[in-house]
């Protein structure tokens, strides 16, 4: 779960409308590891998705002034790395790249270090039985704590697709987890 | 809700804290639907959260630095954009200037051939008389050209010519020297 100071981003984004890069970078430090979770779930490619988390914020700070307000920055942010997600997965067809992302976790701690590998390596196994845009709903809703309304203008689908494509993506996961003796 | 709609309902519910109280009523008392939402639960824990995908602080400044380099590289690249728009210009520029130089040096040559003031209307310094005092347009171009090199003793009969043509040659030459 996600957890974003929001008035510390809209302090910085006031910066960064005025061209100060360095409030621009901060928001990235405090935004890349979201973002680069969402793409890595999406596309589970380690160089893959921190590409598209630079090429995020590049579009962010290209666009800045199309960013109106009418829903929280950092929503605004999932939604270019979604689209930047999909139209990657769309170009390249769907496939399950190499997981080394995992080895950059930084820790001080073997056992803990290995316990996270294992606990991402289970999240991109069940990641990866989804559909890009099951996976995508389910990352937006789960993970980031989107509202379904805003899952739906953010992908651009009516409500009641989104919560049909959030419930099959529970259904399915429900499943593996229970084939897999994950979920008792 | 029956059960079924419970479950559905549950379904949208993973990784919420909080259950709305009619659903929370209904597991109090339905031993599938609560084992149901204990499965849900456990999957949510097995999902873990984004915390899991923390990149390290060298990794994410490495990063911002990229991202830094590639946007000042798009906004040069902006720059110079402009800057070579801008020079497109400099040789359609610099072909005008010329000519409008060799076409006021034509004129004064021209004038001093002048009869009665008027420039001397032979073939290639009427075009540039006409051109330099700004009044060559598509119509008058194709008035002049016609005039002199359809006619090669220069001699036109006025029904040769458009009424635009005739109109325009009237009103701004004297069409006598011309036809």
């Amino acid at each position: 779960m996600v957890k974003i100071d929001n008035d510390r981003i809209n302090n910085l984004l006031a910066q960064a409308r005025q061209g100060d890069r360095q409030a621009f970078s901060e928001i990235v430090r405090i935004m890349m590891n979201p973002v680069v979770a969402l793409t890595y779930k999406m596309t589970q490619e380690k160089d893959s998705a921190l590409d598209l988390a630079q090429d995020t914020f590049i579009s962010a700070w290209e666009n800045l002034d199309s960013f109106k307000g009418e829903s929280r920055f950092y929503s605004w942010i999932y939604r270019i790395a979604a689209n930047k997600s999909l139209n990657y997965l769309k170009r390249e067809g769907r496939k399950v790249g190499d997981r080394s992302l995992t080895e950059q976790v930084a820790s001080e701690n073997p056992a803990r270090e290995l316990e996270q590998k294992e606990l991402k390596g289970r999240i991109l196994s069940f990641m990866s039985q989804l559909p890009p845009q099951q996976r995508l709903v389910f990352e937006l809703r789960f993970y980031k704590q989107l509202s379904f309304e805003e899952v739906a203008g953010h992908t651009d689908k009516a409500l009641g697709t989104v919560k049909t494509l959030y419930r099959e993506a529970v259904k399915k996961l429900r499943e593996v987890a229970l084939a897999e003796g994950w979920a008792q | 809700m029956n059960c079924q709609q419970i479950k559905d309902e549950l379904m949208l519910l993973v990784g919420s804290d909080q259950l709305p109280d009619e659903i929370q009523k209904h597991l109090d008392t339905c031993d599938d639907c609560r084992k149901f939402w204990s499965e849900l639960v456990s999957l949510a824990e097995s999902m873990g959260t984004d915390d899991e995908f923390r990149l390290d602080r060298a990794t994410i400044e490495a990063a911002v630095s990229n991202i830094d380099r590639r946007i000042d590289l798009r906004e040069l690249d902006r720059v110079v954009e402009v800057g070579a728009s801008w020079k497109a210009w400099v040789p359609a520029a610099a072909a005008m200037f010329l000519l409008v130089g060799i076409s006021l040096i034509v004129y004064m040559v021209g004038g001093f051939g002048d009869r009665n003031g008027q420039a001397d209307l032979s073939p290639k310094d009427s075009t540039w008389v006409i051109f330099v005092n700004g009044e060559l347009d598509a119509l008058d171009e194709n008035a002049v050209a016609y005039i002199l090199h359809q006619s090669a003793s220069y001699e036109m009969l006025a029904e040769d010519l458009t009424d635009e043509e005739l109109e325009y040659l009237e009103n701004n030459f004297d069409v006598e020297d011309i036809l």
